[in-house]
């Protein structure tokens, strides 16, 4: 056995060191390669967990702005309330309402002959 | 690979003197929590420390340096994928590194095997060349211990190459190979007379023609 021992030191021990040696050089970009593995499988995490995350408490004014559809429907909103404001403030000169409030009663008053007419003055 | 039964009893008395264990399964262990945090930094520790130990394990148990460098590559993932879930008073890292490099090892030899046939079971000759050059002679060495570790069985070749290359005390080689101590010592034994038989008749090839 000591024959043995001696011989394994003196013939395989060198070898084993040669192989030691050996293996200790790694293949190149190996290395790296189990880094970015490491990086896939860390972001493959975080990707799930915004995925599993609920869903954010939104206030009243946010779901009503939701409703109507965001900021760019709130938008074209206000600018046809500022559109219908200022034509009514200052009204473009071929437009005359007085005009079109007369055309109203006239016709008003039209329907209210013709009742007379049907109900012989009953509806009064 | 045939597993004995019972767990390794720590025994510092089962290894030789001076004898360390290579590894701090302890910082392992921080040092994957830490990267499961998000820790990029410890997964760059763990990398230099257990890729080589992987890669080395693996290519003495294949022989093949690109197929040592996919499994090292595998097992390293499936620490990472497994990092979250790791118990840290269940295992040590690099043991369970070890037996996944070691099964992804063999997993490749029975495919080989089936590929290949009784092709398998032939021995690679060494390259029979009266004189080897100085600068090459670690490479010729490295070879024919590869040689010699594909003669062996694979339990004896795996305790050889886990306590001579990777420099494991015997009662880490015992938790690697889940068997008792006892039975890593008798392994490594029959492995060291076989290795030595293997080579002696190698000598002049080795560079040890003046002994």
């Amino acid at each position: 056995m000591i024959d043995d021992d001696d011989e394994f030191d003196r013939l395989v021990a060198p070898v084993l060191a040669a192989a030691r040696a050996e293996d200790a050089r790694l293949p190149e970009g190996l290395s790296a390669r189990v880094l970015a593995d490491a990086a896939r499988v860390r972001e493959g995490w975080q990707a799930g967990a915004r995925a599993a995350a609920p869903a954010p408490k939104l206030s009243v004014w946010q779901q009503l702005m939701g409703a109507l559809g965001g900021v760019p429907a709130l938008g074209g909103m206000m600018a046809a309330c500022a559109t219908g404001i200022w034509l009514g403030a200052a009204p473009p000169q071929q437009f005359d309402p007085l005009g079109y409030v007369v055309s109203t009663n006239t016709v008003l008053g039209y329907y209210t002959d013709m009742q007379d007419a049907i109900l012989g003055g009953e509806a009064q | 690979m045939r597993h004995l039964s019972g767990r390794p009893e720590p025994s510092c008395a089962a290894d030789p003197p001076g004898v360390t264990d290579p590894t701090d399964p302890d910082e392992e262990a921080t040092l994957l929590a830490a990267f499961a945090n998000g820790d990029h930094a410890a997964a760059a520790a763990l990398t230099e420390r257990l890729t080589p130990r992987a890669f080395g394990l693996a290519y003495r148990l294949t022989g093949d340096r690109a197929e040592a460098e996919d499994i090292a590559q595998e097992a390293m993932v499936r620490l990472w994928r497994m990092a979250p879930d790791w118990e840290p008073g269940k295992a040590k890292v690099s043991t369970w590194v070890y037996r996944v490099v070691t099964n992804l090892c063999l997993d490749h030899k029975r495919r080989r095997k089936g590929r290949d046939g009784a092709l398998e079971d032939a021995p690679e000759p060494l390259d029979e060349a009266p004189s080897v050059p100085e600068q090459m002679q670690d490479k010729a060495r490295s070879a024919a211990l590869q040689w010699a570790l594909d003669q062996m069985p694979d339990r004896q070749r795996l305790a050889v190459v886990l306590r001579h290359l990777q420099d494991l005390p015997n009662p880490r080689i015992a938790e690697v190979m889940e068997i008792s101590v006892e039975a890593v010592e008798s392994l490594t034994a029959r492995g060291k007379r076989t290795l030595t038989q293997l080579l002696r008749d190698r000598k002049g090839e080795l560079g040890y023609e003046d002994d």
